[in-house]
Protein backbone atom coordinates (compact mmCIF):
# COMPACT_ATOMS: atom_id res chain seq x y z
CA UNK A 1 0.00 0.00 0.00
CA UNK A 2 2.76 1.87 0.77
CA UNK A 3 6.01 1.03 -0.71
CA UNK A 4 8.22 4.08 -0.71
CA UNK A 5 7.60 4.39 3.28
CA UNK A 6 7.92 0.98 4.39
CA UNK A 7 11.43 0.74 4.73
CA UNK A 8 11.56 3.23 7.22
CA UNK A 9 9.69 1.30 9.56
CA UNK A 10 10.86 -1.87 9.05
CA UNK A 11 14.05 -1.69 10.89
CA UNK A 12 12.63 -1.40 13.75
CA UNK A 13 13.03 2.21 14.39
CA UNK A 14 16.60 1.34 14.05
CA UNK A 15 17.27 4.74 11.67
CA UNK A 16 15.09 6.53 13.99
CA UNK A 17 17.32 5.98 16.53
CA UNK A 18 20.28 7.05 15.10
CA UNK A 19 19.01 10.11 14.03
CA UNK A 20 17.74 10.83 17.26
CA UNK A 21 21.52 9.98 18.20
CA UNK A 22 23.04 12.17 16.14
CA UNK A 23 20.40 14.89 16.01
CA UNK A 24 18.09 15.08 19.21
CA UNK A 25 20.57 13.80 21.72
CA UNK A 26 18.85 16.61 24.26
CA UNK A 27 15.77 14.69 24.06
CA UNK A 28 17.09 11.01 23.82
CA UNK A 29 19.06 11.70 27.31
CA UNK A 30 22.22 12.99 28.43
CA UNK A 31 24.55 10.94 26.59
CA UNK A 32 23.60 11.52 23.39
CA UNK A 33 23.66 15.44 24.27
CA UNK A 34 25.14 17.47 21.50
CA UNK A 35 28.55 19.01 22.84
CA UNK A 36 27.74 22.79 23.34
CA UNK A 37 29.69 23.66 20.21
CA UNK A 38 26.72 24.85 18.60
CA UNK A 39 27.77 24.28 15.03
CA UNK A 40 24.82 25.94 13.21
CA UNK A 41 25.48 29.33 15.59
CA UNK A 42 22.39 29.94 16.96
CA UNK A 43 22.75 30.82 20.15
CA UNK A 44 22.84 28.22 22.73
CA UNK A 45 19.42 28.41 24.38
CA UNK A 46 17.70 28.07 20.96
CA UNK A 47 19.35 25.10 19.96
CA UNK A 48 18.25 23.30 23.65
CA UNK A 49 14.66 24.83 22.65
CA UNK A 50 14.70 22.82 19.47
CA UNK A 51 16.43 19.77 20.36
CA UNK A 52 14.16 19.27 23.35
CA UNK A 53 10.76 20.32 21.88
CA UNK A 54 11.60 19.05 18.17
CA UNK A 55 9.16 16.20 17.43
CA UNK A 56 9.84 12.96 15.61
CA UNK A 57 7.77 12.16 12.23
CA UNK A 58 8.51 8.55 12.85
CA UNK A 59 5.06 7.30 13.62
CA UNK A 60 4.28 5.29 10.90
CA UNK A 61 0.37 5.21 11.76
CA UNK A 62 0.31 8.46 11.11
CA UNK A 63 2.43 9.40 8.33
CA UNK A 64 0.17 6.56 6.93
CA UNK A 65 -2.98 8.44 7.70
CA UNK A 66 -1.70 11.91 6.32
CA UNK A 67 -0.38 9.98 3.09
CA UNK A 68 -3.93 7.81 2.80
CA UNK A 69 -5.34 11.32 2.92
CA UNK A 70 -3.00 13.08 0.34
CA UNK A 71 -4.10 9.95 -1.88
CA UNK A 72 -7.64 10.66 -1.44
CA UNK A 73 -7.74 14.08 -2.01
CA UNK A 74 -5.83 13.75 -5.06
CA UNK A 75 -8.03 10.97 -6.60
CA UNK A 76 -10.91 13.08 -5.46
CA UNK A 77 -9.56 15.76 -7.40
CA UNK A 78 -9.41 18.32 -4.70
CA UNK A 79 -5.79 19.23 -5.22
CA UNK A 80 -7.18 21.55 -8.12
CA UNK A 81 -9.66 23.83 -5.66
CA UNK A 82 -8.58 27.43 -5.90
CA UNK A 83 -6.00 29.44 -4.01
CA UNK A 84 -7.36 31.62 -1.27
CA UNK A 85 -5.32 34.55 -0.04
CA UNK A 86 -4.25 31.92 2.83
CA UNK A 87 -3.00 29.84 0.70
CA UNK A 88 -0.54 32.08 -0.51
CA UNK A 89 2.38 32.15 1.23
CA UNK A 90 4.45 33.02 -1.83
CA UNK A 91 7.62 35.90 -0.79
CA UNK A 92 6.35 39.32 -0.74
CA UNK A 93 8.66 40.57 -3.08
CA UNK A 94 7.05 38.03 -5.87
CA UNK A 95 3.81 39.06 -5.30
CA UNK A 96 4.06 42.51 -3.82
CA UNK A 97 3.96 43.88 -6.81
CA UNK A 98 1.04 42.31 -8.57
CA UNK A 99 -0.87 43.57 -5.36
CA UNK A 100 0.27 46.77 -5.16
CA UNK A 101 -0.28 47.62 -9.44
CA UNK A 102 -4.30 46.17 -8.56
CA UNK A 103 -4.66 48.37 -5.64
CA UNK A 104 -3.57 51.82 -8.02
CA UNK A 105 -6.23 50.53 -11.05
CA UNK A 106 -8.53 49.76 -8.25
CA UNK A 107 -7.92 53.31 -6.75
CA UNK A 108 -7.72 54.72 -10.77
CA UNK A 109 -11.12 53.41 -11.46
CA UNK A 110 -13.05 54.31 -8.49
CA UNK A 111 -11.74 57.91 -9.36
CA UNK A 112 -12.93 57.65 -12.82
CA UNK A 113 -16.34 56.30 -11.56
CA UNK A 114 -16.60 59.18 -9.37
CA UNK A 115 -15.53 61.56 -11.24
CA UNK A 116 -18.07 60.10 -13.84
CA UNK A 117 -21.18 60.07 -11.73
CA UNK A 118 -20.25 63.53 -10.25
CA UNK A 119 -19.94 64.93 -13.72
CA UNK A 120 -23.32 63.60 -15.01
CA UNK A 121 -24.91 65.05 -11.74
CA UNK A 122 -23.46 68.51 -11.98
CA UNK A 123 -22.27 69.21 -15.53
CA UNK A 124 -25.22 69.92 -17.47
CA UNK A 125 -27.03 71.40 -14.64
CA UNK A 126 -24.53 74.05 -14.37
CA UNK A 127 -24.27 74.33 -18.30
CA UNK A 128 -28.00 74.44 -18.52
CA UNK A 129 -28.07 77.55 -15.43
CA UNK A 130 -25.02 79.42 -17.29
CA UNK A 131 -26.82 79.49 -20.50
CA UNK A 132 -30.02 80.28 -18.48
CA UNK A 133 -28.87 83.65 -17.37
CA UNK A 134 -28.46 85.86 -20.08
CA UNK A 135 -31.26 83.90 -21.91
CA UNK A 136 -33.85 84.60 -18.98
CA UNK A 137 -33.17 88.18 -19.28
CA UNK A 138 -35.48 87.80 -22.11
CA UNK A 139 -38.26 85.88 -21.57
CA UNK A 140 -38.51 87.09 -17.80
CA UNK A 141 -39.00 90.90 -16.55
CA UNK A 142 -38.39 89.50 -12.84
CA UNK A 143 -34.79 88.88 -13.39
CA UNK A 144 -32.66 86.00 -11.71
CA UNK A 145 -35.16 85.22 -8.97
CA UNK A 146 -37.37 83.79 -11.52
CA UNK A 147 -35.49 80.81 -11.67
CA UNK A 148 -36.88 79.79 -7.79
CA UNK A 149 -39.82 82.06 -8.15
CA UNK A 150 -41.26 80.94 -11.55
CA UNK A 151 -44.29 79.05 -11.56
CA UNK A 152 -44.05 75.12 -11.00
CA UNK A 153 -44.79 73.53 -14.44
CA UNK A 154 -48.61 72.11 -14.45
CA UNK A 155 -48.96 69.45 -12.56
CA UNK A 156 -49.90 67.38 -15.02
CA UNK A 157 -46.67 66.39 -16.90
CA UNK A 158 -48.84 64.83 -19.87
CA UNK A 159 -49.94 67.72 -21.46
CA UNK A 160 -47.15 68.73 -23.72
CA UNK A 161 -49.07 72.21 -24.63
CA UNK A 162 -48.77 73.34 -21.34
CA UNK A 163 -45.36 72.71 -21.01
CA UNK A 164 -44.43 75.21 -23.58
CA UNK A 165 -46.67 77.15 -22.55
CA UNK A 166 -45.81 80.25 -20.19
CA UNK A 167 -42.06 80.48 -22.29
CA UNK A 168 -44.62 81.74 -25.22
CA UNK A 169 -43.70 81.33 -28.58
CA UNK A 170 -40.37 83.55 -28.10
CA UNK A 171 -38.22 81.63 -26.05
CA UNK A 172 -37.97 78.06 -24.38
CA UNK A 173 -39.75 77.56 -21.39
CA UNK A 174 -38.33 79.19 -18.05
CA UNK A 175 -38.13 76.29 -16.50
CA UNK A 176 -39.10 73.29 -18.88
CA UNK A 177 -35.35 72.49 -20.06
CA UNK A 178 -33.95 72.89 -17.07
CA UNK A 179 -36.44 70.28 -14.82
CA UNK A 180 -36.14 68.15 -18.76
CA UNK A 181 -31.73 68.28 -17.19
CA UNK A 182 -33.18 67.55 -13.95
CA UNK A 183 -34.98 64.71 -14.38
CA UNK A 184 -32.22 63.20 -17.14
CA UNK A 185 -29.75 63.71 -14.90
CA UNK A 186 -32.10 62.08 -12.28
CA UNK A 187 -32.68 59.31 -14.10
CA UNK A 188 -29.43 58.75 -14.15
CA UNK A 189 -28.25 58.71 -10.75
CA UNK A 190 -31.19 57.16 -9.71
CA UNK A 191 -30.89 55.36 -6.57
CA UNK A 192 -27.07 56.43 -5.85
CA UNK A 193 -24.45 59.15 -3.88
CA UNK A 194 -25.81 62.44 -2.63
CA UNK A 195 -26.12 64.19 -5.91
CA UNK A 196 -30.41 64.45 -4.74
CA UNK A 197 -29.13 66.80 -1.60
CA UNK A 198 -27.82 69.34 -4.09
CA UNK A 199 -29.50 72.43 -4.65
CA UNK A 200 -31.11 71.86 -8.02
CA UNK A 201 -32.49 68.87 -6.80
CA UNK A 202 -34.15 70.84 -4.26
CA UNK A 203 -35.54 72.90 -6.88
CA UNK A 204 -36.33 69.62 -9.00
CA UNK A 205 -38.49 68.28 -6.01
CA UNK A 206 -39.91 71.77 -5.27
CA UNK A 207 -40.97 71.78 -9.20
CA UNK A 208 -42.65 68.17 -8.88
CA UNK A 209 -44.39 69.08 -5.69
CA UNK A 210 -42.32 66.73 -3.31
CA UNK A 211 -39.87 64.40 -3.05
CA UNK A 212 -42.08 61.23 -3.81
CA UNK A 213 -43.54 62.81 -6.90
CA UNK A 214 -40.08 63.35 -8.84
CA UNK A 215 -40.11 60.15 -10.56
CA UNK A 216 -43.72 60.14 -12.16
CA UNK A 217 -43.42 63.97 -12.27
CA UNK A 218 -39.90 63.41 -14.45
CA UNK A 219 -41.33 60.19 -16.42
CA UNK A 220 -44.18 62.55 -17.76
CA UNK A 221 -41.64 65.45 -18.02
CA UNK A 222 -39.15 63.49 -20.40
CA UNK A 223 -42.32 61.82 -22.22
CA UNK A 224 -43.15 65.62 -23.00
CA UNK A 225 -40.04 66.62 -24.19
CA UNK A 226 -39.40 63.84 -26.30
CA UNK A 227 -43.33 64.24 -28.24
CA UNK A 228 -42.42 67.93 -28.88
CA UNK A 229 -38.87 67.17 -29.94
CA UNK A 230 -40.27 64.99 -32.45
CA UNK A 231 -43.03 67.43 -33.35
CA UNK A 232 -40.62 69.93 -34.00
CA UNK A 233 -38.55 68.20 -35.97
CA UNK A 234 -41.21 67.06 -38.14
CA UNK A 235 -42.28 70.85 -38.80
CA UNK A 236 -39.39 72.10 -37.99
CA UNK A 237 -38.85 74.74 -40.46
CA UNK A 238 -41.27 76.74 -39.30
CA UNK A 239 -39.06 77.44 -36.48
CA UNK A 240 -35.83 77.49 -36.03
CA UNK A 241 -33.36 76.26 -38.42
CA UNK A 242 -30.96 73.58 -36.09
CA UNK A 243 -33.24 70.87 -35.36
CA UNK A 244 -31.68 69.95 -32.10
CA UNK A 245 -28.93 68.15 -30.24
CA UNK A 246 -28.65 64.56 -30.76
CA UNK A 247 -28.46 63.89 -27.24
CA UNK A 248 -31.74 65.38 -26.68
CA UNK A 249 -31.13 67.11 -23.52
CA UNK A 250 -31.81 70.57 -25.00
CA UNK A 251 -34.90 72.06 -26.72
CA UNK A 252 -34.06 73.11 -30.21
CA UNK A 253 -35.11 76.54 -31.62
CA UNK A 254 -35.01 79.49 -30.40
CA UNK A 255 -32.93 79.42 -26.94
CA UNK A 256 -30.01 78.25 -28.79
CA UNK A 257 -30.10 81.23 -31.15
CA UNK A 258 -30.63 83.66 -28.54
CA UNK A 259 -26.99 82.60 -27.13
CA UNK A 260 -24.94 80.93 -29.38
CA UNK A 261 -21.39 82.60 -28.20
CA UNK A 262 -22.33 81.45 -24.37
CA UNK A 263 -23.63 77.82 -25.24
CA UNK A 264 -20.30 77.40 -27.26
CA UNK A 265 -18.04 78.98 -24.92
CA UNK A 266 -19.50 77.20 -21.89
CA UNK A 267 -18.41 73.63 -23.42
CA UNK B 1 14.48 9.38 2.34
CA UNK B 2 17.88 9.28 1.50
CA UNK B 3 18.37 12.03 4.16
CA UNK B 4 21.25 11.23 6.88
CA UNK B 5 19.03 12.80 9.65
CA UNK B 6 15.88 14.60 10.65
CA UNK B 7 16.05 18.68 10.13
CA UNK B 8 18.05 20.01 12.84
CA UNK B 9 17.58 23.59 11.38
CA UNK B 10 14.61 24.80 9.38
CA UNK B 11 16.58 26.53 6.58
CA UNK B 12 18.81 24.06 5.04
CA UNK B 13 16.09 22.07 4.45
CA UNK B 14 13.49 24.53 2.71
CA UNK B 15 14.96 24.29 -0.81
CA UNK B 16 14.58 20.24 -0.27
CA UNK B 17 11.30 20.91 1.08
CA UNK B 18 9.94 23.29 -1.38
CA UNK B 19 10.88 20.74 -4.25
CA UNK B 20 9.38 18.20 -2.29
CA UNK B 21 6.13 20.22 -2.46
CA UNK B 22 6.01 21.10 -5.71
CA UNK B 23 6.32 17.00 -6.91
CA UNK B 24 3.32 16.37 -4.45
CA UNK B 25 1.06 18.97 -5.18
CA UNK B 26 1.92 17.32 -8.82
CA UNK B 27 0.36 13.89 -7.61
CA UNK B 28 3.45 12.70 -6.45
CA UNK B 29 2.65 10.79 -2.80
CA UNK B 30 6.71 10.15 -1.62
CA UNK B 31 7.22 13.38 -2.25
CA UNK B 32 4.50 14.17 0.00
CA UNK B 33 5.94 11.59 2.73
CA UNK B 34 8.53 13.27 2.41
CA UNK B 35 7.20 16.68 2.81
CA UNK B 36 5.91 15.38 6.08
CA UNK B 37 8.87 13.93 7.37
CA UNK B 38 10.53 17.42 6.96
CA UNK B 39 7.97 19.37 8.54
CA UNK B 40 6.58 17.46 11.11
CA UNK B 41 8.99 17.51 13.77
CA UNK B 42 8.43 21.20 14.04
CA UNK B 43 4.99 21.38 14.04
CA UNK B 44 4.92 18.27 16.95
CA UNK B 45 6.68 20.57 19.30
CA UNK B 46 4.99 23.58 18.59
CA UNK B 47 1.70 21.82 18.80
CA UNK B 48 3.11 20.17 22.04
CA UNK B 49 3.61 23.75 23.56
CA UNK B 50 0.01 24.82 22.94
CA UNK B 51 -2.14 21.67 23.56
CA UNK B 52 0.28 19.70 25.52
CA UNK B 53 -0.08 15.81 25.09
CA UNK B 54 -2.77 15.99 22.57
CA UNK B 55 -0.28 17.30 19.90
CA UNK B 56 0.17 14.11 18.16
CA UNK B 57 -3.78 13.78 17.68
CA UNK B 58 -3.87 17.48 16.47
CA UNK B 59 -1.08 16.95 14.43
CA UNK B 60 -2.80 14.16 12.45
CA UNK B 61 -6.26 16.47 12.41
CA UNK B 62 -3.70 19.26 10.63
CA UNK B 63 -2.33 16.90 8.35
CA UNK B 64 -5.51 15.45 6.73
CA UNK B 65 -6.39 19.11 6.22
CA UNK B 66 -3.33 19.84 5.09
CA UNK B 67 -3.45 17.19 2.56
CA UNK B 68 -6.67 17.98 1.51
CA UNK B 69 -5.79 21.49 0.50
CA UNK B 70 -2.57 20.83 -0.59
CA UNK B 71 -3.13 21.74 -4.18
CA UNK B 72 -4.13 25.41 -2.73
CA UNK B 73 -1.24 26.45 -1.49
CA UNK B 74 1.36 28.43 -3.57
CA UNK B 75 4.88 28.93 -2.16
CA UNK B 76 8.55 27.78 -1.30
CA UNK B 77 9.51 25.78 1.19
CA UNK B 78 9.80 28.03 3.64
CA UNK B 79 6.26 28.90 2.76
CA UNK B 80 4.77 26.06 3.45
CA UNK B 81 6.28 25.63 6.71
CA UNK B 82 4.31 28.94 7.53
CA UNK B 83 1.02 27.41 5.49
CA UNK B 84 1.42 23.75 7.88
CA UNK B 85 1.70 26.05 11.07
CA UNK B 86 -1.08 27.88 10.88
CA UNK B 87 -3.23 24.97 9.79
CA UNK B 88 -2.01 23.15 12.95
CA UNK B 89 -2.32 26.34 15.34
CA UNK B 90 -6.42 26.69 14.34
CA UNK B 91 -6.63 22.99 14.50
CA UNK B 92 -5.33 23.20 18.03
CA UNK B 93 -7.05 26.04 18.63
CA UNK B 94 -10.17 24.22 17.53
CA UNK B 95 -8.85 21.44 20.20
CA UNK B 96 -8.83 23.65 23.03
CA UNK B 97 -12.15 24.92 22.61
CA UNK B 98 -13.71 21.81 22.58
CA UNK B 99 -12.32 20.76 25.33
CA UNK B 100 -12.87 23.93 26.94
CA UNK B 101 -9.51 24.08 28.07
CA UNK B 102 -7.36 27.07 28.40
CA UNK B 103 -5.15 27.79 26.14
CA UNK B 104 -1.96 26.25 28.83
CA UNK B 105 -3.50 23.39 30.64
CA UNK B 106 -3.20 23.80 34.66
CA UNK B 107 -1.77 20.71 35.08
CA UNK B 108 1.58 22.49 33.15
CA UNK B 109 1.05 25.40 35.17
CA UNK B 110 1.55 24.04 37.93
CA UNK B 111 4.66 22.49 36.96
CA UNK B 112 6.18 25.29 35.92
CA UNK B 113 5.22 26.77 39.45
CA UNK B 114 7.73 24.11 40.94
CA UNK B 115 9.83 24.36 38.83
CA UNK B 116 13.40 25.04 40.40
CA UNK B 117 14.41 28.39 39.56
CA UNK B 118 17.41 27.61 37.40
CA UNK B 119 19.84 24.68 36.66
CA UNK B 120 22.96 24.50 38.51
CA UNK B 121 25.44 25.67 35.82
CA UNK B 122 25.36 25.89 32.13
CA UNK B 123 26.86 22.81 31.33
CA UNK B 124 24.28 20.73 32.77
CA UNK B 125 21.69 22.50 31.74
CA UNK B 126 23.40 21.86 27.68
CA UNK B 127 23.43 18.76 28.89
CA UNK B 128 20.13 17.63 30.16
CA UNK B 129 17.31 20.07 29.16
CA UNK B 130 14.90 17.48 28.39
CA UNK B 131 11.69 17.87 26.18
CA UNK B 132 9.37 17.59 29.68
CA UNK B 133 11.63 20.43 31.25
CA UNK B 134 11.61 22.23 27.94
CA UNK B 135 7.86 21.94 27.74
CA UNK B 136 7.32 22.53 31.20
CA UNK B 137 9.46 25.93 31.26
CA UNK B 138 7.58 27.20 27.88
CA UNK B 139 4.33 26.40 29.24
CA UNK B 140 4.96 28.85 31.87
CA UNK B 141 5.10 31.53 29.25
CA UNK B 142 2.84 34.06 28.63
CA UNK B 143 1.03 32.63 26.01
CA UNK B 144 2.03 34.89 22.98
CA UNK B 145 5.43 34.88 24.23
CA UNK B 146 5.49 30.99 24.03
CA UNK B 147 3.70 30.68 20.88
CA UNK B 148 6.31 33.12 19.10
CA UNK B 149 9.44 31.13 20.69
CA UNK B 150 8.17 27.88 19.35
CA UNK B 151 7.17 29.49 15.92
CA UNK B 152 11.00 30.96 15.66
CA UNK B 153 13.29 28.34 17.20
CA UNK B 154 11.12 25.20 16.81
CA UNK B 155 9.36 25.59 13.41
CA UNK B 156 11.64 27.33 12.36
CA UNK B 157 9.81 30.83 10.81
CA UNK B 158 11.24 34.02 10.21
CA UNK B 159 9.66 37.37 11.95
CA UNK B 160 7.49 37.74 9.09
CA UNK B 161 5.68 34.16 9.11
CA UNK B 162 5.54 33.81 12.44
CA UNK B 163 3.53 36.79 12.72
CA UNK B 164 1.32 36.17 9.72
CA UNK B 165 0.99 32.96 11.35
CA UNK B 166 -0.46 33.91 14.95
CA UNK B 167 -2.04 37.28 13.24
CA UNK B 168 -0.17 39.78 14.54
CA UNK B 169 2.36 42.41 13.76
CA UNK B 170 6.24 41.48 13.40
CA UNK B 171 7.20 43.90 15.79
CA UNK B 172 5.17 42.60 18.69
CA UNK B 173 5.73 39.07 17.74
CA UNK B 174 9.72 40.02 17.47
CA UNK B 175 9.09 41.35 20.80
CA UNK B 176 7.04 38.79 22.58
CA UNK B 177 9.68 35.96 21.27
CA UNK B 178 12.64 38.41 22.42
CA UNK B 179 11.11 38.35 26.01
CA UNK B 180 9.71 34.92 26.24
CA UNK B 181 13.55 33.55 24.88
CA UNK B 182 15.16 36.06 27.85
CA UNK B 183 12.83 34.60 30.44
CA UNK B 184 13.93 31.29 29.27
CA UNK B 185 17.63 31.71 29.33
CA UNK B 186 17.30 33.49 32.78
CA UNK B 187 15.56 30.20 34.16
CA UNK B 188 17.98 28.34 32.49
CA UNK B 189 20.95 30.36 33.38
CA UNK B 190 21.85 29.74 29.91
CA UNK B 191 23.81 32.72 28.39
CA UNK B 192 21.98 32.58 25.01
CA UNK B 193 19.81 34.86 24.18
CA UNK B 194 18.48 36.71 20.78
CA UNK B 195 20.46 40.21 21.29
CA UNK B 196 22.50 39.72 17.46
CA UNK B 197 25.38 41.22 19.61
CA UNK B 198 25.40 38.12 21.80
CA UNK B 199 24.57 35.74 18.67
CA UNK B 200 27.92 37.45 17.28
CA UNK B 201 29.97 36.99 20.84
CA UNK B 202 28.63 33.53 20.87
CA UNK B 203 29.64 32.30 17.74
CA UNK B 204 33.61 33.84 18.01
CA UNK B 205 33.59 32.44 21.25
Amino acid sequence: MEPDVEPHREPDAQPDMTRRGADDGGAAGPGAARPSGLPDGRPALETLLDTALRGRADDPVARTRAVAAFRTARDSGAHTARTRRRDDWRPKDRRGPNRSLRAVFAVLLAGLTLGGVAFAAVGPITHENAGRRDASAAPSSTGAPDRFSASPPPASPTAPGATSAPGGPSGRPPQANDTEAHCRAYASVRGRGNALDARAWQRLVTAAGGEDEVEAFCAGQLAAQDGTKGAKGANGAAGAGSPGKADGTRVPGSPAATRPGKSGSGR
Amino acid sequence: MGQGGEPRRAQPHDAELGVAVARAQEGDEVAFAAAYRIVQPGLLGYLRGIVGDDAEDVASDAWLEIARDLGRFRGDGAGFRGWTATIARHRALDHLRRLRVRPRGTALEQDALDLPGRHSTQDEALESLSTEYALELVAGLPRDQAEAVLLRVVVGLDGPAAARVLGKRPGAVRTSAHRGLKRLARQLGVAGVTDEESRTLGESG
